[in-house]
């Protein structure tokens, strides 16, 4: 079900400093160049990452508004903690740490309220009021009826998660991710990830068989 | 003179890098200079405090050392945001912070 | 191996997160029980569902426009008042090079040697915000004079080498019941105003 990771790094962009597991990493080459000082890493990696973070912190907090917030939030703070990433933990694993602690802390907010960026010109037009969870986009047009009313169901069913059970499914599908790594962003064992999986999918077979 | 030598072996093993275990976190070297440096001024500010502050300052490090790495991101993410205040909505923090605290 | 056993095991199974032992274990079962086999059958479908849900979003272009924005202005804050460690500010002569230094370079880079004056990490940014940073005022360079941090020695002592990350954390040490609860803080209201004196009803606001 996972995928092999991506091509390796080139030697020169690496420290010595930094382990042979990751210089097979290219994000941790441009985290490096971010360090020193790059801005264009800085973009490289808000290019890269961003869509999926969007899409992560939208199925925690069910708002594309505030999901668009909390990934200008995200990068922020990898920009403001840069100096504190160890290139010892997979990029990806530290940005969904930062990702799902924001997201956590949202979500424990008594109330949630859109901040307003003070420095952006209000567009109407570039910023969407998306529809709440299950996103419309999120199934192509050639799937059939059935398998489109299965995904907004599974959508649906993933939102209604516990968050970190959520977290936990949600990460574990990145590919490349394993559990040690889904257990760091989350602060928690491997084998708490292993229950959470579990009690997330016996939940999700449940939806899934009242649907069929 | 077994006994003492024992004794003697246990306490250098106290005073070595190993007892950075004790404390968690990372040994001196793997800091970087900068973190060296910030470290180093916060050291001599720490000194400046009475002694009982620094005990409570202690007390307080192996309860956040003890926090998930989640929970201790997030103490740290609170700390930037706070640094990201104006002077304005810092002091509208302090006596929020007041507030909060007497309706404990 | 019992049935709830081999349904905990399920998922690890298929991500390839259960041990050789353990996996040879649940085959056993599995080749045995079905009504395991059917789940397990079930809990692959969902976990390849769940993979196939889309799992990037499109990012709008105000999107990355407003970030790199926040981060140039957080870039731009960090050289003007590199390091606050507490709440009060690390001596200005910092601040006040690293400034000169942004203006008159135009990057500033991290120094690898720990005997030099460490200087602001920032990235390469866009000319209006560098030349946006405004020079350090004449007075904060006159009382930096005599105030310049002093350098870490080579042989720290026993109880910062033993323990350097108390003294990385010492700002949020400090703060502990703040930063821990510091959504609560931040929404706690101050608009109970008390009562005007004789009585009378405060003005509406509706």
């Amino acid at each position: 079900m996972k995928t092999p990771g991506e091509s390796v790094v080139p030697a020169e962009a690496v420290s010595a400093d930094v382990p042979a597991s990751a210089a097979a990493d290219p994000d941790v080459a441009l985290m490096l160049r971010l360090q020193t000082g790059d801005e264009t890493a800085f973009q490289d990696l808000f290019r890269k990452w961003s869509p999926r973070v969007l899409q992560y912190t939208r199925r925690f907090v069910g708002s594309d508004a505030l999901a668009e917030e909390l990934t200008q939030d995200v990068f922020v703070q990898v920009f403001r903690f840069r100096n504190r990433y160890r290139p010892q933990s997979r990029f990806a694993t530290w940005l969904f740490t930062i990702a799902t602690n924001l997201s956590l802390n949202e979500l424990r907010r008594p109330e949630r309220h859109l901040r307003v960026d003070l420095w952006e010109k209000t567009d109407a037009d570039d910023r969407r009021e998306g529809p709440p969870l299950p996103d419309p986009h999120a199934v192509t047009a050639e799937q059939g009826a059935s398998t489109r009313e299965l995904a907004r169901r599974l959508e649906a069913a993933v939102g209604a998660l516990p968050p970190k059970q959520r977290a936990a499914l949600l990460l574990s599908r990145f590919d490349g991710l394993a559990y040690r790594d889904v257990a760091e962003a989350l602060g928690c064992s491997e084998g708490a990830v292993k229950a959470l999986l579990f009690r997330a999918t016996q939940t999700l077979k449940r939806h899934l068989h009242e649907f069929s | 003179m077994k006994r003492r030598t024992t004794i003697a072996l246990l306490l250098l093993a106290l005073a070595t890098p190993a007892a950075a275990q004790q404390w968690g976190g990372r040994p001196w070297q793997q800091l970087s200079p900068e973190e060296q440096q910030r470290a180093w001024e916060n050291y001599q500010r720490y000194q400046q405090l009475p002694q009982q502050r620094q005990r409570m300052i202690e007390r307080r490090y192996q309860q956040f050392q003890a926090m998930p790495p989640q929970e201790q991101q997030r103490l740290r993410q609170n700390y930037e945001a706070y640094r990201g205040f104006n002077p304005g909505q810092r002091r509208e923090f302090t006596e929020k912070y007041r507030r909060w605290k007497s309706g404990r | 191996m019992r049935c709830g056993r081999a349904q905990e095991w399920m998922a690890a199974a298929l991500d390839g997160e259960l041990s050789p032992r353990r996996r040879r274990a649940l085959d056993r079962h599995l080749t045995t029980c079905d009504v395991c086999r059917a789940d397990f059958a079930d809990t692959d479908r969902v976990l390849r569902s769940v993979a196939a849900l889309p799992m990037e979003a499109t990012v709008p272009t105000a999107l990355e426009q407003a970030t790199m924005r926040r981060v140039r202005v957080a870039a731009a804050e960090e050289i003007e008042r590199p390091t606050r460690w507490g709440w009060w500010p690390l001596p200005v002569a910092v601040a006040a090079m690293a400034s000169v230094a942004l203006i008159a370079v135009g990057l500033v880079g991290r120094s690898g040697n720990v005997d030099t004056m460490p200087t602001a990490t920032a990235p390469r940014v866009a000319g209006p915000v560098a030349t946006a940073v405004p020079p350090a005022p004449p007075k904060r360079v006159a009382r930096a004079e005599g105030r310049t941090p002093a350098p870490v020695p080579n042989e720290p002592p026993p109880q910062l080498a033993n323990a350097p990350d108390l003294f990385m954390e010492l700002p949020i040490l400090r703060n502990m019941e703040k930063l821990e609860h510091f959504e609560a803080i931040r929404t706690t209201t101050l608009d109970d105003e008390p009562a005007t004196p004789g009585g009378e009803e405060p003005p509406s606001n509706g």
